[in-house]
């Protein structure tokens, strides 16, 4: 297997012009000049065809690297939870489905102690969007009682601001902050939804 | 009560600490929450759910929107729970993620393990195709072959499309050009650049050296070969003048019958009629895309049916004009080998001046006229060419070219091309002297710097500017060089995330006092394959480099040859040319 296993998407067909270049040799064969000038074209197109011919140094092969490197980051990660994150909680951001609201940006304070800000640019919108979940702080929080004040900024909206009580059940969990559009009477816009999570 | 006037003031006290807090964006969060805090607020309920899944995925596809595909495709494998997806989509999308990290063996498990899983067609069809188009361009070509024959149902017409000039031109490059043209010959896709396309292979595969019976005799494969040249220029002349085969409607609505069922019912249009039709498409055609099953909300079924032509919205006016000038050339020598050069001729003004083939067009016009005795246009086509990049072959030859029309036009001024031509190669082989003693201090990245975080987007890589800049272009034309710099820009990237893991490792390394001994065994054998994977890199880092170095000289080597022949032909000219004088 060779190790050449970059993927050029865009030059697939170029690949295609295998056939191209190969009917060229078969053209150029037949062609047989009166002088001998002419032929030198021919030479050229035959001895960039033969380049593969010669025996050269091959590239490494890089398949099994980056496989472990995989590993790694899993072995690592893993290792970080049961090390230093005894009573982790991944609290994420996202919206409902088929949300068509265009955050520009979320602050959130947990217990008092501000979180780093996040701000999203069409890239980071659509990916929201398209039922993507933004991580906004992934740290140890003990099970209890807790607050959230979430100030969400829209572009084309007034911000939405909500405080949210809420009790962590769980050692490990997930917590999500769900941005609804269109939330029912007496419901507020922002919800908070947990799982449990496993190592 | 006591509690709600215990939370207002605890709200309050928040406000003075944001209020004081410097940043203007806190004093924003302070007056928007302070100005909702006036009008709400209450305790809002937890909803406690199990399955993980739904957070795990959307964390993967906040990833990959964002086009972080290394970090999509970790957050896919820390996410253990999202391995036990039912239908299959989540190993299809991984498959996805390692055929573009250029992991194929896992991509395949991946496939493999969705194979018999319900997964809808959009969302499986891509990442097999993408999986073909790997082992596709890593050169497998029986294992490419063997899977890209197999498809699965209901692909767009453009990934048919693709997947077919794929499986022919694998069968054309592995001596298989029969076959090739048998499929080429009944394909019809309603996308009419891959329509086009399609018979341009074709032609080309009747070009093939394969493509005639080696079993007859000799005689006979002669007359046979004659009559496909003719059928290839056939089908490139058609091109030229954009016929293409048009679509026809493979699927013949049949009239609903008059008479009446056995069940009694008339039944005019009604569900059954659909049912009719469904089973109708069944039966086996010859066509390869008659055979496909038609499936709702598939642009292949509007078209099929209407006999519609697709757009494509992903191809650009300089794809078409690039199939277009590579139609235009091949008829051209193809009329040249026939020696119909009056014919060749026409067909080189099809090739456009400003497009990449326009040195090989420029070049062949000049030997037409040339080969017609029509020394000034065979001139002055040369003399055009000679006025390009140097560094191309063909500008080379054109050069050459122009020197000898001249001489055989009695043109006094051939002595001084014949030695202006020597002067070019003689200086094109000591700039490509000086590029090759450069050559032992090429820092590869600093001439190619990478422009991705990401060490699954990595983007073509750009012609360095400056002096070396054409020869840099030619070299960047051989997918072999371009591959491993490309490589060698993964491993960078790689690197960079290697250094991070291990800073996170002696983080955690740092804790060993507090560690059982379990976690301890854990942190030595991660340190173990960390020291092995930063070895295996180092290792690669330097076996890349070298492959690349000897790719290079091996160019290089044959671009002096190349300039050698040249520059003797140029002194023979000379000196026939003063030898007459």
């Amino acid at each position: 297997m060779t190790s050449q296993a970059r993927v050029f998407p865009d030059r697939i067909f170029h690949r295609a012009s295998d056939a191209f270049s190969a009917s060229l040799h078969a053209c150029l064969r037949g062609v047989r000049a009166p002088v001998r000038v002419l032929c030198v074209g021919m030479l050229g197109f035959a001895i960039t065809s033969m380049a593969g011919a010669e025996e050269l140094p091959a590239p490494s092969n890089l398949e099994s690297a980056k496989s472990d490197l995989l590993q790694l980051d899993r072995t690592i990660a893993s290792l970080k939870q049961r090390l230093t994150l005894p009573a982790r909680t991944l609290l994420l951001f996202g919206l409902t489905p088929q949300s068509q609201l265009s955050v520009r940006s979320i602050a959130v304070r947990l217990d008092g102690r501000s979180l780093p800000v996040r701000e999203y640019d069409a890239q980071a919108l659509n990916a929201l969007l398209q039922g993507g979940m933004d991580t906004l702080m992934d740290a140890n929080l003990p099970v209890g009682d807790h607050i959230l004040e979430v100030l969400v900024t829209l572009s084309d909206k007034a911000p939405v601001s909500q405080r949210i009580e809420f009790t962590k059940t769980l050692a490990k969990d997930i917590v999500a902050i769900k941005f609804k559009e269109h939330p029912g009477l007496d419901e507020q816009p922002l919800a908070v939804v947990e799982w449990s999570q496993h190592d | 009560m006591i509690n709600r006037e215990k939370s207002h003031r605890y709200k309050l006290k928040q406000l003075t600490r944001l209020l004081g807090i410097q940043s203007a964006w806190s004093l924003t969060f302070g007056l928007a929450l302070g100005a909702s805090l006036c009008t709400s607020v209450s305790a809002t309920p937890l909803e406690v759910r199990r399955d993980a899944r739904e957070p795990g995925f959307a964390q993967v596809m906040y990833d990959y929107y964002q086009n972080h595909l290394y970090d999509a495709l970790t957050t896919f494998l820390a996410n253990r729970q999202l391995a036990f997806n039912a239908p299959g989509t989540g190993d299809i999308f991984l498959s996805n993620l390692y055929t573009r990290y250029g992991l194929p063996r896992e991509a395949e498990a991946s496939l493999s393990r969705a194979a018999l899983t319900d997964v809808t067609s959009s969302n499986r069809n891509d990442p097999w195709l993408s999986y073909g188009k790997l082992l596709y361009q890593m050169g497998q070509d029986s294992l490419a072959l063997n899977f890209l024959r197999d498809p699965p149902a209901l692909l767009t017409p453009k990934q048919e499309s693709e997947r077919m000039i794929m499986v022919t031109n694998l069968l054309t490059r592995t001596e298989h050009a029969r076959d090739a043209i048998e499929s080429l010959q009944s394909f019809r896709t309603p996308i009419p650049y891959y329509r086009k396309l399609a018979r341009y292979n074709l032609a080309m595969s009747l070009l093939s050296p394969d493509a005639v019976d080696h079993l007859l005799s000799q005689p006979e494969q002669d007359a046979q070969r004659e009559e496909y040249d003719g059928r290839a220029i056939r089908i490139l002349d058609d091109l030229m003048q954009d016929k293409v085969p048009n679509l026809v409607m493979i699927i013949k609505p049949k009239p609903v019958l008059a008479t009446a069922s056995p069940t009694g019912n008339q039944n005019k249009g009604g569900w059954l009629s659909w049912f009719r039709s469904k089973s109708d498409s069944s039966q086996p055609l010859g066509s390869l895309i008659e055979n496909r099953e038609i499936g709702n909300k598939s642009t292949f079924t509007v078209s099929a049916l209407s006999a519609g032509d697709v757009d494509d919205p992903t191809l650009t006016p300089d794809d078409v004009s690039k199939l277009n000038d590579k139609i235009a050339l091949s008829l051209a020598y193809l009329r040249l080998k026939h020696h119909d050069l009056e014919q060749a001729r026409v067909a080189l003004r099809g090739v456009k001046l400003d497009s990449l083939l326009s040195n090989q067009a420029l070049l062949t016009s000049a030997h037409v006229y040339y080969r017609q005795g029509d020394f000034v246009r065979s001139y002055n086509f040369a003399n055009e060419l000679s006025k390009r990049n140097w560094a191309d072959p063909l500008v080379q030859e054109g050069w050459l070219l122009a020197a000898r029309a001249l001489e055989d036009e009695h043109d006094g001024s051939a002595a001084d091309h014949y030695a202006a031509a020597i002067q070019v190669y003689k200086a094109a082989t000591a700039s490509i002297n000086q590029f090759d003693r450069d050559l032992d201090n090429l820092d590869v990245l600093a001439t190619f710097p990478v422009k991705s975080a990401d060490p699954v987007l990595l983007g073509i890589p750009e012609v360095p500017a400056g002096t070396k800049a054409g020869l840099w272009a030619g070299l960047l034309e051989r997918s072999e060089v371009l591959a491993i710099i490309q490589q060698i820009q993964q491993t960078q990237l790689l690197q960079a995330k290697l250094k991070v893991y291990d800073k996170d490792l002696q983080d955690l390394e740092a804790l060993k006092a507090k560690v059982n001994p379990d976690e301890l065994d854990d942190l030595k054998a991660t340190r173990v394959l960390l020291d092995k994977v930063k070895l295996d890199f180092q290792k690669a880092e330097l076996q890349d480099h070298k492959a690349l170095l000897a790719q290079i000289r091996a160019t290089l080597k044959q671009s002096r040859e190349r300039l050698d022949y040249y520059l003797t032909e140029a002194l023979l000219g000379l000196q026939r040319v003063n030898g007459k004088r």
